[in-house]
């Protein structure tokens, strides 16, 4: 409410004009202020998710490390011979309140090219006299974090 | 706002500026209360991450480090078995016991362990001193009491360590000693 001082009375509607201001300036704060939340809500998303990837994806290392090596070039290989792939889908984590956070993983091995043609080379006994043998297996993790999609992916070399 | 002053005194306000008034005095305060309740629900929500964004990785990172200085793992039920050495089990562990050769060729023993205390989860760290062969019955050290069940398994041929935090949510890490 403003009074004019010289006259010491009030100005017709000014009021009303204050207090729209203030409310628009109210909404304003509230807009603002719900855009940091979202933004930082979705950060945290974005962190959460990262998170469990990373966890994710350490059992695929030490899996491919572990894993016996006639069970990686047996025929039910979890790492298909490239460009063969083994797709199969996951649950890389769970979210406070129980939901499931899903991703689809990708397997493929890759044979050295020195390795004899019975390993999936050109190498010859010429080339690869003492018949090494050695496979890249490679492990794809994609997910996604609210409409993107994200690529994560581990390899490791096996040679016998 | 407009004050009648025809005679000099002042009359007060109309109906309308009165209703006009009252109405955004109310709008103006329960659009303070929504930005209140707003905060509020992010806080919790912000709050519910908080063990899948700050304690899980953490966890990790020193369950990382101290399994992959370990030469050899077991996976017991309980902290009991655990510092017996007997019963070894592959999963539903609560319990594992680690295996550290030193530099001079004598052995380590440690165990880390899910735990209630006084009716709190923990997950402890206990140290056997080198050169002896009991263990302290209090941890050496606390890495967290922020999970609710730690669950240390191996199904695969791998150590799968799966945690639950506070809220339901899971996270499982995998590793191997080095």
């Amino acid at each position: 409410m403003r009074i004019a001082k010289s006259k010491r009375k009030l100005v017709s509607g000014s009021a009303l004009i204050e207090i729209s201001l203030s409310y628009a300036t109210l909404v304003f704060v509230a807009m603002v202020t719900l855009r940091a939340s979202l933004n930082a809500t979705s950060n945290q998303a974005w962190t959460v998710k990262q998170t469990m990837s990373d966890a994710f994806i350490t059992r695929e290392t030490a899996l491919a490390t572990r894993v016996p090596f006639d069970d990686i070039t047996g025929s039910n290989s979890l790492w298909a011979v490239s460009p063969g792939v083994t797709t199969s889908s996951v649950t890389i984590g769970v979210l406070p309140g129980g939901q499931s956070v899903t991703g689809t993983l990708h397997r493929t091995r890759i044979p050295d090219a020195n390795n004899l043609s019975s390993a999936g080379g050109t190498g010859t006994s010429a080339t690869n006299p003492s018949g090494t043998e050695a496979w890249k297996l490679q492990s794809i993790l994609v997910y996604t974090v609210t409409d993107k999609q994200y690529v994560k992916s581990r390899t490791v070399l096996r040679i016998r | 706002m407009k004050k009648h002053a025809t005679s000099g005194k002042a009359k007060g306000f109309t109906l309308i500026e009165m209703t006009i008034a009252l109405g955004m005095t109310l709008g103006i305060a329960s659009t303070i209360v929504g930005i209140l309740q707003q905060q509020v629900a992010f806080i919790g929500l912000v709050s519910r991450f908080q063990f899948l964004r700050d304690e899980a990785p953490m966890i990790d990172s020193l369950l990382t480090t101290i399994i992959n200085k370990a030469d050899s793992y077991r996976i017991y039920g309980n902290i009991g078995n655990a510092k017996a050495g007997s019963g070894a089990v592959q999963e539903d562990g609560r319990a594992l016991r680690l295996r550290f050769r030193n530099p001079d060729g004598t052995v380590s023993n440690a165990i880390i362990s899910f735990e209630n205390q006084a009716g709190k989860n923990r997950l402890n760290f206990y140290l056997q001193p080198q050169g002896q062969t009991s263990w302290p019955t209090t941890p050496s050290w606390t890495i967290s009491s922020r999970p609710t069940l730690v669950d240390f398994s191996n199904t695969s041929g791998i150590l799968l360590i799966a945690m639950t935090g506070p809220n339901g949510e899971q996270i499982t890490y995998a590793g191997n000693p080095d």
